[in-house]
């Protein structure tokens, strides 16, 4: 029962991932462009510290800057379902959606799940090996590195839940672009990819760990510096696990509502 | 009598570019909302950095303000008046759209600025003003006409920068149909521009300054208002914008010549 539950959707990811290959190429630029852009923050943060003459800003060295922002670039923050379900909802795709033996949250979670594994090697691998080569990143010991893969898949499926939430708006509001920026807007600034969250006041720092967004970036890039104890580590998992639990709550909810307010006109 | 028609065709465009964000008013609200939220990334950027460190060398905590609603300021105005085109146009291209465009009375250049308006820029226009003002306000620096004046022209000769690599993009795009590529090299190339140039080798400062004067843009026009740079200084500045723009429309003529349709 259980894996032919599974078998549905392993077979979506294997045909999401043969799709995303197909995007090899634009993928693949990317192996170019993070570490250009990787480039110029390490320009940027050298001349903050040499003119600072400190050791270390914000609770960080440089090289740990440097390798707090590599990381951030391997985890990427931006998820595919932000674009694909508001498309399908607004391009009556749903009708088909709703017959489906699987559901859309599985379905697109596969997707997502594809487009990570491909991303993960075209581009995401490359910079790492460009930063660790020319950048000095290393990781800190396997088992922190073991703690910090863990808790950047759970970051990723806590990224996941939040932005189909948000998204399943758009059967309300028609329309996605507003909603969509904002919610960007507030991962660049919350999750800690605009500047590590250790920069912020101790008050603002203690609020954002009430919200689910440093659970995506900040707390798993930091346990891969090494930040922590294993069991502050541990702790930090656990949390992310009851982010999915109560966001996949959420989902039901608000899911079951966007269900009974779907007309599918004209059909 | 020309300037009169592009001024009531780009109005009329624009007028149509409102009317269709507005259909979805409270998305074009939310829009503006996180466009706001967006721009208050530099600024929190700058008190952060300031706040734990000397921050940027050479800079003062208010003249980066400056910099940085200057930076929102450009990006709102280029959204504003032109940029969309660099995704628009490629994408015609892919669906053979774009050839009705080649049938208008009106050459391709200027064509390509008319129907570039989008409202995306507004909420960093607002930003980038009110951090402008703030920082001036909050700096009070030694502020002359002669700034000022240097300020708007340079700021302006950026814009134009700006449109010349749009239409290489889109000059690309004619050649290659594919471009979406292209769109991101010259993203990350903006980057560069994002923070002030005196942070890199001299060697980027040079590229940045004489190659692809993209420097313009953010850069000069801030050390120009603070009274920084010898206005002697721009001369050759401006002589490399005159190449740079000159090859951007002689390149962009050549692709539309060359341009074979993709179909439809």
């Amino acid at each position: 029962m259980f894996f032919s539950w599974l078998n549905k959707y392993l077979a979506i990811y294997k045909l999401s991932l043969k799709q995303a290959f197909s995007y090899r190429f634009e993928f693949g630029i990317w192996a170019i462009l993070h570490p250009v852009r990787l480039v110029i923050l390490y320009f940027l943060w050298s001349s903050i510290f040499n003119y600072s003459g400190a050791a270390a800003l914000g609770g960080m060295t440089l090289s740990e800057l440097i390798a707090y922002y590599v990381t951030a670039v391997v985890l990427d923050t931006y998820v595919g379902v932000d674009r694909r379900l508001p498309e399908e909802i607004y391009k009556g795709d749903m009708v088909i959606a709703f017959i489906r033996p699987v559901t859309v949250f599985g379905r697109l979670l596969a997707h997502e799940l594809a487009n990570r594994s491909i991303a993960f090697l075209f581009h995401m691998l490359p910079t790492a090996v460009f930063a660790f080569f020319f950048l000095g990143y290393n990781i800190v010991s396997v088992p922190y590195t073991a703690l910090a893969m863990a808790a950047a898949f759970l970051g990723l499926l806590i990224n996941y839940e939040l932005t189909f939430i948000i998204a399943t708006t758009t059967f309300w509001t028609r329309a996605y672009y507003g909603t969509s920026t904002l919610k960007e807007g507030l991962l660049y600034l919350m999750s800690g990819w605009l500047i590590p969250l250790t920069f912020f006041p101790l008050i603002i720092q203690n609020i954002l760990k009430f919200t689910p967004y440093p659970y995506i970036m900040f707390f798993p890039n930091t346990i891969f510096l090494g930040k922590y104890a294993v069991s502050q580590a541990l702790g930090i998992i656990a949390i992310q696990i009851f982010w999915i639990i109560a966001l996949y709550g959420v989902y039901l909810t608000v899911w079951h509502l966007a269900k009974t307010k779907f007309t599918g006109e004209g059909v | 009598m020309k300037l009169m028609e592009y001024w009531k065709f780009w109005k009329d465009y624009f007028k149509m570019e409102i009317m269709a964000h507005l259909a979805y008013p409270n998305q074009f609200v939310m829009f503006i909302f996180a466009s706001l939220v967006f721009s208050a990334a530099g600024p929190i950027f700058a008190i952060l950095i300031y706040s734990t460190g000397h921050g940027i060398p050479g800079w003062t905590f208010e003249e980066f303000l400056l910099f940085s609603g200057t930076v929102t300021l450009f990006s709102g105005l280029v959204l504003t008046f032109f940029v969309a085109q660099i995704w628009r146009i490629p994408r015609q291209i892919e669906n053979g759209e774009f050839d009705k465009h080649l049938l208008r009375p009106i050459h391709m250049v200027p064509y390509t600025f008319l129907t570039g308006s989008d409202v995306d820029g507004f909420g960093n226009i607002i930003a980038g003003l009110v951090i402008i003002g703030y920082a001036i306000f909050a700096g009070n620096f030694h502020i002359t006409l002669l700034s000022i004046m240097l300020y708007i022209i340079l700021f302006i000769l950026g814009i134009l920068i700006e449109f010349c690599i749009t239409l290489y993009i889109i000059g690309l795009s004619l050649l290659f149909v594919k471009s979406e590529t292209i769109r991101q090299i010259m993203d990350t190339v903006f980057e560069f521009v994002r923070n002030p140039i005196n942070i890199y080798s001299g060697f980027v400062q040079f590229i940045f300054t004489f190659i692809i004067p993209y420097s313009l843009a953010t850069y000069y026009p801030v050390q120009a208002l603070l009274g920084k740079v010898n206005p002697v200084y721009f001369v050759p500045i401006f002589a490399a914008v005159a190449v740079f723009m000159t090859f951007a429309i002689a390149f962009f003529n050549f692709t539309i010549k060359k341009y074979t349709s993709a179909g439809g």
